[in-house]
């Protein structure tokens, strides 16, 4: 498969008079249509990363090509309509906009890119929330659901513009174990139905576990890839478990090139 | 500018939405409006009526005799001064005002023009004696100069032989009615009978003093050769000063003079009103403004994460401030309409509650549409500090944030 994004060389650096490298020239792809877990302990820099490859941060040097097109220069306002077009949003908090119907808020997204929704897509909306079983409270605002059924909202809303990649910062950092779980098995399983891509922060190695590849940062640079199915669950945990770094062979930078 | 659809169907939901403080929003600027829409119309009326009172019914501008001028003293060569001749000459007539009257009636500008011998009089009435001015006119060309057409209480505005129209005040004093005969002295003593056929009413006190008799009555009552003014009006009452300035740079013997010129003091008080209103005025503005300023203001921090969010999904730095614009402009457009018809309301109101029908309120569309735009540019200007908020705002520091 091919990578729908590669990084090369990745730099990021915070602050003016004292500054802070987050990441240290880092090389990185994601496949198409394959869904990567991105762990690693807080201040590693995965936030960071996600951050920068879905054009909403641009990073201080280094090379991005999403999709065919460069992005490694401009600043991200410039980006805007590619992201509406193409990438799709999940963060921690469901940020669903209060004066806005749980209908009207997975909507948002084809207002801002091509306005008035026509019927075709108000039905592909409806049709997500049918999948997501959240029919019911198409018509309720925010405020009048509760906290998986928001998630669940925004799940749809960042697929409603069939996006090629979806991001995600800890989905369900904001929810309870049980109903944390059940959002996370409805957003994959939507997002495999759909053949989109995924790449997805999160500090719970369980739920790591459920992706195909898992690439764990540490210190701004790639400690652990490699591949869920190709090394099995249970030595993937192990993996996972194991203070030292690993990197799978066929995600070596240098023996890719 | 070109807005786009989520632009407005955003802006729109947020004021929909933010009820309390989208109504709050509007009461302010409305009120504002309708203050400013009351204020004017109200004094506008006020100096309408102080206006129409005073060249309604009246000349705006007067032709007469020159300036008193200065003679020699001296007789001659090495004469002592001679002590009965007066410094000055007293010229108190226009002799060759047919000239005059030919040349102003010709002028477009001017609607009437009438020749006019005025003079002191005395009427004696049942022992009491009323000082009254004396107005001889033609008849036809005074009455427009008056107004009698709209003025005249009793009685016919032909003036010919003994006939007289008399002020409102001179006939309430002495009792005169139509058909009463009285006697008037003039200031050299002479004295001559008239007929009331006339009672007019020209609103001010001094001009209801007036005691009007034809001209070539008036004129040997007088004793008289010429006339001692020419009265004229003109279309327009504002342009008096300038059709005057006109006619000094043509005639150089007589004297024109309008009636600002006259009423200095008035135009002044006048002119003074309309800057304080126009201060107060302002202030309101800059008070609503100053309020949706920071209504809106914070509305945009309080929107903030959602603003991140709606930036992540492709709303670019652009569309967010517009988001803000909009709601400024909106409300702007909507308190002005309200506005308009609250301050329609308050001053229909105060017409019925404290009218005296003194004045009325001047509702010319300048005192709907200035307020109007003030207030939308008010509150346009007003929301380009939340606009610029909302652009600034980067959506990873909402997200990073929480």
């Amino acid at each position: 498969m091919a990578d729908i994004i590669a990084v090369r060389g990745l730099v990021k650096r915070f602050g003016d008079v004292v500054p802070t490298e987050v990441l240290h020239g880092l090389d990185v792809s994601f496949e198409r249509g394959a869904l990567t877990a991105v762990i690693g302990p807080s201040g590693s820099g995965k936030t960071t990363l996600l951050n920068i490859v879905s054009l909403l941060e641009s990073p201080t040097s280094g090379e991005i090509v999403v999709d065919g097109r460069d992005f490694s220069a401009g600043d991200i306002n410039r980006y805007a309509a590619y992201r509406n077009a193409h990438i799709g949003f999940i963060f921690q908090f469901h940020y669903l906009l209060p004066e806005f119907t749980a209908l009207e808020n997975i909507l948002i997204p084809h207002w801002i890119g091509r306005g008035r929704p026509p019927g075709a897509v108000v039905d592909r909306a409806l049709g997500l929330m049918r999948d997501m079983s959240m029919l019911p409270i198409k018509d309720k605002y925010p405020n009048q659901i509760s906290g998986g059924e928001q998630q669940r909202v925004a799940i749809a809303r960042a697929l409603v513009q069939e996006p090629k990649i979806v991001f995600a910062d800890e989905p369900t950092g904001n929810l309870d174990r049980e109903t944390g779980s059940a959002v996370l098995a409805i957003m994959t399983r939507m997002i495999r139905e759909l053949g989109t891509t995924l790449v997805m922060v999160t500090h719970d190695r369980e739920i790591a576990l459920r992706a195909d590849r898992i690439l764990e940062l540490v210190d701004g640079r790639i400690c652990k890839s490699f591949r869920v199915a190709e090394k099995g669950l249970a030595a993937s945990r192990e993996l996972l478990e194991d203070r030292d770094c690993f990197v799978d062979g066929a995600d070596d930078p240098a023996r890719k090139a | 500018m070109i807005v786009r659809p989520y632009e407005t169907h955003i802006a729109f939901r947020f004021l929909l939405k933010g009820r309390g403080q989208t109504v709050l929003l509007l009461v302010g600027i409305a009120v504002g409006v309708a203050v400013q829409f009351f204020l004017s119309a109200l004094i506008g009326g006020l100096q309408l009526s102080l206006i129409e009172r005073t060249v309604g019914s009246a000349p705006h501008i007067f032709v007469l005799p020159p300036d008193d001028l200065p003679t020699s003293l001296l007789l001659g060569d090495g004469q002592a001064v001679d002590s009965r001749r007066v410094p000055y000459s007293e010229l108190t007539e226009v002799l060759s005002w047919q000239q005059y009257y030919d040349f102003l009636k010709g002028l477009p500008a001017v609607t009437a023009a009438c020749p006019v011998a005025g003079g002191q009089g005395f009427i004696e009435r049942g022992g009491a004696t009323e000082t009254v001015a004396l107005k001889g006119i033609l008849a036809e060309e005074g009455a427009r100069i008056y107004r009698f057409d709209r003025n005249l209480r009793s009685g016919g505005a032909e003036l010919g032989g003994d006939s007289a129209i008399v002020g409102l005040s001179v006939a309430d004093k002495l009792r005169l009615d139509l058909g009463d005969r009285f006697f008037v002295r003039n200031s050299k003593g002479a004295g001559d009978t008239f007929t009331v056929t006339g009672i007019v009413d020209l609103g001010a006190v001094q001009a209801n003093a007036l005691v009007f008799l034809s001209l070539d009555r008036a004129r040997s009552f007088l004793g008289l050769d010429g006339v001692s003014a020419i009265e004229v009006r003109v279309g327009d009452p504002f342009q008096a000063e300038a059709v005057a300035a006109g006619l000094r740079r043509e005639f150089s013997r007589v004297k024109f003079e309008s009636w600002q010129a006259r009423n200095q003091e008035l135009l002044t008080a006048l002119r003074s009103q309309s800057g304080s209103s126009g201060v107060i005025q302002f202030f309101v503005l800059f008070a609503i403004s100053l309020g949706i300023a920071s209504v809106l203001g914070i509305a945009a921090v309080q929107k903030s994460r959602q603003l991140g969010i709606l930036k992540a999904m492709g709303v670019d730095d652009r569309g967010a401030a517009r988001i803000f614009l909009i709601q400024g402009l909106s409300l702007g457009v909507g308190g002005s309409i309200v506005g308009i018809g609250l301050g329609y309301v308050i001053s229909s109101a105060f017409l019925r509650f404290f009218g005296t029908g003194a004045f009325g309120l001047k509702l010319d569309a300048i005192n709907f549409v200035v307020p109007a735009v003030l207030a939308v540019a008010g509150s346009s200007i007003a929301s380009v500090i939340p606009a610029r908020k909302a652009s600034r705002l980067t959506p990873i520091e909402v997200i990073r944030n929480g």
